[in-house]
């Protein structure tokens, strides 16, 4: 054992030693032997064969598609769940030139995954550890770090430069604007999304239809869903990002006259739920549509990316949080806050403190004295409205008349406020004040 | 989940009380549709002569929660995008595919 433990230690030096000889032997071989002149049609090196060589070996992704892949440029915006299977696979299959947009730093909630981050790089850019794990994977990749959001300002000068763009960030608006950029500056773009157990992709082509196309309306704040912590289960948004690394390979490494023919004609499904597992797709629209905002040849609606920006702005406002609106949700009164400080000093006889997250977040970390009531029942729900009427006097009442603090909590401070705003004109003939704590749970636990 | 035949389900195409030709048809739900609905999948009787529309406008009685968003959906008949004016066939594929987002 001992033995083998050593033997393996030096076999390394063995075959680097060995790897020497053979090139210089090579070299006077083929120095000696003009009949050993060397040439590659693609231009690949000794090292490119050698890295390369399983996928050099794939039936239709030879010599030529690997050189196009190397001189490629690719942007890709989004460094977390779908960006760690894109930016890992593209590096290692040699593409040329990588950009990472991503203005968000790692958090420890990523690295369940965002394989390309690890424990080492919580707190860093996230677009930094990224091209740091670029480097790992493949040194001859030229980086460019963009630790930043994407905008109005910036957007044009990154598409230009290169010859495809990914979207992978977790945003719709985001999608909205990238699909947009990409239009008015002619560039292919994948994009593609992952939430719960499933997911989408596709490859939209300058000349074919667009994102917008197929989705004219981004969804109504009340079927979106932010505040309460979309869940996504890590193999998916890898599954859904390797799709795109797949797409991407395959578009860079095509003849540019094919191109047309092959790519920019199906969107990709991913069904992850036990039952269902597999994939499905569907036939874009032969044409550009007319009803689209950005295609209609008649009346497009986004002439510019002022009006692709104020577009993605006015729908991020709404999809800060997301509310049934069944019930009358108050306006946009302010609200007054606490944190878990201040909140922790206070009296607790005159605490009633109101949890309104979804109950399953209950099953993670709950306080034991808190009133428990989903804030889209709180707002809709007459029978949770009068228990919650009742707590409020109970407690008035058990210290003796005095004022009660009512103080809202959720996931992320979002749907707090709203529960907030709701109970302070509903609790205003009560002997009460009503706050909420900014940054909910995520602050708690931080 | 899964596959449950709808009050207006039948085996398949024929002559309805009244004498109506009805089309069957198969609805797939995906995303917020799937959760909203509670189901993924489901049969739909229909008149024949229906459009995506006249499906639409089912659906969203049906389940309530589903106004709104059947508007911003990608509707696909047998695996090809449709607009809403697609008439639907006996043994048709409709899938309802929201856009989503997360990643
Ligand atoms: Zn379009």
């Amino acid at each position: 054992m001992q033995i083998l433990r050593q033997f393996r230690a030096c076999e390394p030096s063995i075959t680097e030693a060995r790897q020497g000889e053979e090139k210089t032997k090579k070299k006077q071989i083929a120095s000696a032997a003009p009949w050993l002149r060397e040439t590659s049609d693609a231009g690949l090196s000794h090292e490119d064969l050698a890295r390369f060589a399983r996928q050099l070996a794939v039936p239709g992704f030879g010599a030529h598609a690997q050189a196009r892949v190397r001189d490629a440029k690719v942007l890709v915006v989004g460094a977390g769940g779908l960006g760690s299977p894109v930016i890992g696979l593209l590096a290692a299959a040699g593409v040329g030139r990588l950009g990472v947009v991503d203005g968000d730093d790692v958090e420890l909630s990523n690295l369940h995954r965002q394989l390309l981050h690890s424990e080492a790089e919580v707190g860093a850019r996230k677009a930094e550890s990224a091209a740091r794990a670029v480097k790992r994977i493949n040194s001859g990749v030229k980086v460019d770090v963009y630790p930043f959001y994407l905008s109005a300002r910036n957007v044009m000068q990154l598409v230009a430069e290169v010859d495809l763009v990914i979207e992978a960030t977790d945003s719709l608006a985001s999608k909205y604007f990238v699909n947009d950029a990409c239009r008015f500056a002619g560039k292919p773009v994948i994009l593609a999304a992952a939430q719960g157990v499933e997911g989408q992709v596709a490859l939209y082509a300058p000349h074919g239809p667009c994102y917008r196309c197929m989705f004219p309306q981004p969804p109504p704040r009340s079927h979106r869903t932010t505040c309460q912590e979309d869940g996504v289960l890590g193999p998916v948004p890898y599954m859904v990002g390797s799709l795109q690394a797949l797409l991407a390979l395959q578009y860079l490494g095509a003849d540019p006259a094919t191109r047309q023919e092959v790519f920019g004609k199906f969107l990709h499904m991913f069904d992850g739920a036990p039952e269902h597992l597999g994939m499905r797709r569907v036939k874009l629209p032969e044409n550009r549509r007319k009803i689209c905002a950005l295609c209609s040849p008649t009346a497009p609606t986004i002439q510019s990316l002022r009006d692709s920006a104020s577009f993605a702005n006015d729908f991020e406002l709404f999809a800060t949080c997301n509310v049934v609106t069944a019930g009358a949700v108050p306006g946009e009164g302010k609200v007054a806050t606490l944190s878990w400080d201040k909140l922790q000093g206070l009296d607790p006889k005159r605490v009633l403190l109101v949890d309104v997250r979804e109950a399953r977040f209950r099953e993670m970390l709950r306080f034991e004295g808190s009133h428990n009531i989903f804030v889209d029942a709180l707002v809709a729900d007459k029978g949770e409205q009068a228990r919650i009427l009742e707590c409020v006097r109970k407690q008035v009442a058990t210290c003796g008349g005095r004022r009660v603090d009512v103080v809202a909590f959720c996931n992320r401070g979002n749907d707090s406020k709203i529960a907030a705003r709701f109970l302070d004109t509903f609790l205003k003939e009560e002997n009460c004040s009503v706050a909420h704590v900014p940054g909910g749970m995520a602050s708690y636990l931080d | 989940m899964g596959d449950a035949a709808d009050s207006g389900a039948a085996a398949g195409g024929g002559p309805a009380r009244g004498g109506k030709r009805t089309v069957t048809v198969k609805v797939l739900y995906f995303a917020r549709s799937r959760e909203v609905s509670g189901r993924a999948l489901e049969t739909w009787r229909l008149e024949e002569g229906a459009t995506t529309k006249d499906l639409e406008e089912k659906l969203v009685h049906k389940y309530e929660g589903l106004k709104e968003l059947t508007g911003v959906c990608a509707w696909a008949v047998n695996e090809e995008y449709v607009d809403d004016s697609q008439v639907l066939a006996d043994g048709d594929e409709v899938a309802i595919i929201p856009p989503i987002s997360g990643g």
